[in-house]
């Protein structure tokens, strides 16, 4: 039997959903019971927090597993996970007039609290609107009434901008969540307590640092970036939840540093994480150590912006592989810098597995890998490929741009030469010649983000994007060489929700509406819809070429790096 | 002995967990127990563990068979249950474990509960046909004795199929739009449990 343990489940309710589970695919998402899962039924405070795409995305995603932990460490308060249901599971939902539940209890999201979404990715928006509705949760702030319960609040990168999403929330967390999470959380207990209003409730947590609420502030412009100070001893979860069921990355994480040195100008990353910190090579080995015991994993992913720049990675790699070795667990290291990688380095991640090797030059001429303050040259570039094959290894991955500020058609072309001689290094130096060479040329579309010294940058055009696309085709003809494309159209959704204001409320709630939420997914991604719902709000330019009208919190250009674009 | 029999039960929500996803949470619970399998050999060694009769996806069981092979000695077996539980989600409960006396391929009959959650149970008098799809799309007609089912609730039956054969083609076959499905008992050809 359904072990539910929240007794406001009827029988046929919880028949229902059993028979549901059965229609649907990978009913694991929706089960939850997993290795390590906190259930806290007596709860004086009850806390969503939901992701705004599947359970394989958000149960990958480390800022869910440390906020869980965060918030289920505190005496009274219930943590619970929801995420966004695939599109079958959102439809029999529907049909069956059931809502959206929490993983832990089965409970309906509406009975909670507090609801936080953590929003990494813009084209997620729909998803986490279409949460609300199948909540029966009124979207919009202004209409959920004065009651305490529930407040949406929302964190993550796309706070970078919050305003496309103003409408709907009642506090956003910008910058590091895991501290504010705790003090909203904490605020809003007193409030319960002491019988408060909604209203006051938010007067009062808008004036914590870090914290946005849309009611009271006339914008974003003046909140100061939250930032955890002593990022050594801040919260590690151990103890994460581990799925039972295949997930993106499914591994154990340690977070090495937070923040990168680099100062690239199109990375918004690197400006809302700054400034760098980083652990200590003690304390690392002892919670790598703890999180492994505690999962199982097989994987450890050493994260990090620019892992590379780790200032005492070999000390630490060698000292997580006295552990791992043994055990038949493998080191992963994202993708590093080229002038980072040395055959140093290379040799210690090899000894327990080959994995694919990614770099970043980002743009294909030296001239616009300086624009964007991408401090490599093409010596280190073709040298680390050099090292990688000379290594044995016989694929490297390569990470391009297109549509960077000042960028000319020779720069775009930049790109293909720049493969072909790193195809003319591994012909020098490759140990394995017959088993040949497969270099990956990823081109995505650059997306100007707030917060970076490139956000006010007009996108290229996705006609425009199109015609350097083919350009590059026609150049990347050959057999060793794998070209991949962004779809610009994805591209140039994202730029107005990273960049708009509050008009776009409407327009996102009408593609949530749509029955195609999970925007962020190529099978349900659809430009029509977006084109139609810009048109109905008037936000359809003609020549797709829209101002500049995001409302970014100033303070973010001082963050890190330069920012004198 | 380093080969290994191990007993186990998947109940509750876990009937939702696959047979893959099933493997990496045993894999995982030998990783945190710290009781290391024996690895494969070759180029990408994987740890020997296999489950022994695959369960569909739904369907809840009381008598489930992983076999392993340990890479060290791990001590008594009748101390494996109380070290390797407190590792697993809930709703998986290894219940016993030995040295294994049969092959899987000794497997021959599966017996299973069925409670009809929507529909009744009108259990025929004479033996029945039950229709399977084979993989190469024809279709296999079995038949299935009249005294291999057997009411044991009100809302309940028990039956003994072969072991390829689900016991969801026979609710199909007697009409039951929705079924829960537990099974209960796994025997070899001559009707001896498999152990």
């Amino acid at each position: 039997m359904w072990t539910y343990s929240n007794k406001e489940l009827t029988i046929n309710t919880i028949m229902t959903i059993e028979q549901i589970l059965t229609r649907v695919q990978k009913p694991a998402r929706y089960i939850g019971g997993e290795f390590g899962e906190i259930f806290k039924p007596d709860a004086e405070i009850r806390f969503a927090l939901c992701f705004p795409d599947t359970y394989e995305i958000g149960m990958s995603n480390l800022g869910i597993q440390i906020l869980y932990s965060v918030l289920n460490n505190m005496d009274g308060v219930s943590c619970e996970r929801c995420f966004a249901p695939w599109d079958d599971m959102a439809r029999e939902l529907k049909s069956a007039n059931l809502p959206l539940f929490a993983l832990e209890s089965g409970g309906a999201l509406s009975d909670f609290d507090i609801i936080g979404f953590s929003l990494g990715y813009e084209m997620s928006y729909p998803a986490m609107l279409q949460m609300l509705e199948l909540a029966n949760i009124e979207p919009y702030s202004k209409n959920r009434g004065n009651g305490l319960s529930p407040i949406i609040v929302a964190g993550g990168a796309c706070i970078a901008n919050p305003e496309p999403i103003a409408p709907f929330i009642d506090l956003a967390v910008f910058g590091d969540g895991e501290e504010a999470i705790a003090e909203i959380t904490e605020l809003y207990r007193r409030a319960k307590r002491e019988g408060l209003s909604k209203r006051d409730f938010l007067k009062l947590a808008s004036e914590l640092e870090g914290i946005y609420a849309p009611s009271v502030h006339k914008d974003c412009g003046n909140v100061k970036r939250r930032i955890v100070k002593d990022f050594d001893s801040s919260h590690f979860p151990a103890k994460t939840i581990v799925p039972s069921t295949e997930v993106v990355h499914d591994r154990a994480v340690l977070e090495i540093m937070r923040g990168c040195p680099n100062g690239c100008r199109f990375c918004q990353a690197c400006f809302i994480n700054a400034p760098v910190r980083y652990k200590s090579v003690d304390t690392l080995v002892k919670q790598a150590i703890a999180a492994l015991k505690h999962t199982g994993a097989q994987e450890l992913n050493l994260a990090s912006l620019s892992t590379g720049d780790y200032p005492s990675l070999t000390e630490l790699i060698e000292r997580l592989l006295d552990y791992c070795e043994p055990r038949h667990i493998n080191l992963s290291l994202p993708s590093l810098r080229v002038d980072s990688f040395s055959k140093e380095l290379m040799e210690r991640v090899q000894r327990t597995r080959k994995s694919g090797l990614t770099f970043a030059p980002e743009a294909g001429s030296q001239r616009l890998r300086d624009v964007i303050n991408k401090n490599i040259t093409e010596d280190e570039i073709l040298g680390a490929c050099r090292v990688a094959f000379e290594g044995g290894h016989s694929s490297v991955k390569l990470y391009f741009m297109i549509g960077l500020p000042e960028e000319t058609d020779e720069d775009v072309l930049a790109i293909a030469d720049l493969a072909y001689k790193v195809l003319s290094v591994w012909k020098e130096s490759g140990r394995n010649k017959q088993r040949g060479v497969q270099i990956t040329v990823s081109v995505a579309c650059f997306v100007p983000k707030p917060g970076t010294p490139f956000a006010k940058f007009t996108q290229n055009s996705v006609a425009e994007f199109e015609r350097k696309q083919r350009m590059l085709r026609e150049k990347l003809k050959n057999k060793s060489i794998k070209y991949s494309w962004h779809n610009p159209q994805v591209s140039y959704v994202e730029w107005k929700l990273a960049t708009g204001g509050r008009e776009l409320a409407p327009v996102l709630l009408e593609v949530a509406n749509s029955g195609k939420a999970l925007q962020a997914w190529d099978e349900f991604f659809d430009f029509r819809l977006w084109r139609d719902a810009l048109v109905n709000s008037a936000e359809w330019p003609d020549d797709y070429y829209v101002p500049y009208k995001g409302y970014y919190p100033s303070h973010t250009k001082e963050a890190g790096g330069n920012s004198d674009a | 002995m380093r080969k290994c029999r191990l007993f186990f039960e998947k109940t509750g929500k876990t009937k939702y967990i696959s047979h893959l996803d099933l493997m990496r949470v045993f894999r995982r619970m030998f990783n945190r127990a710290e009781i290391p399998l024996k690895h494969s050999e070759g180029f990408n060694p994987h740890p020997l563990l296999s489950i022994v009769l695959p369960l569909s996806l739904g369907q809840e069981s009381v008598c489930e068979f992983l076999d392993v092979t340990f890479e060290d000695e791990v001590g008594s077996f009748l101390r494996l249950p109380e070290r390797l539980n407190p590792y697993l989600p809930n709703g998986i409960r290894i219940t016993r474990a030995a040295v294994p006396l049969m092959k899987p391929g000794d497997i021959a009959l599966v017996r299973s509960e069925l409670t009809a959650v929507s529909g009744a149970w009108n259990l025929p008098a004479a033996n029945i046909t039950v229709e399977k799809k084979t993989k190469s799309g024809n279709i296999r007609q079995i038949e299935v004795d009249a005294s291999a089912l057997e009411r044991v609730g009100e809302t309940t039956i028990a039956c003994t199929l072969p072991s390829d054969v689900s016991p969801q083609l026979l609710a199909n076959t007697l009409g039951v739009e929705y079924c829960e499905i537990r099974r209960a008992a796994v025997f070899d050809g001559r009707g001896k449990e498999f152990e």
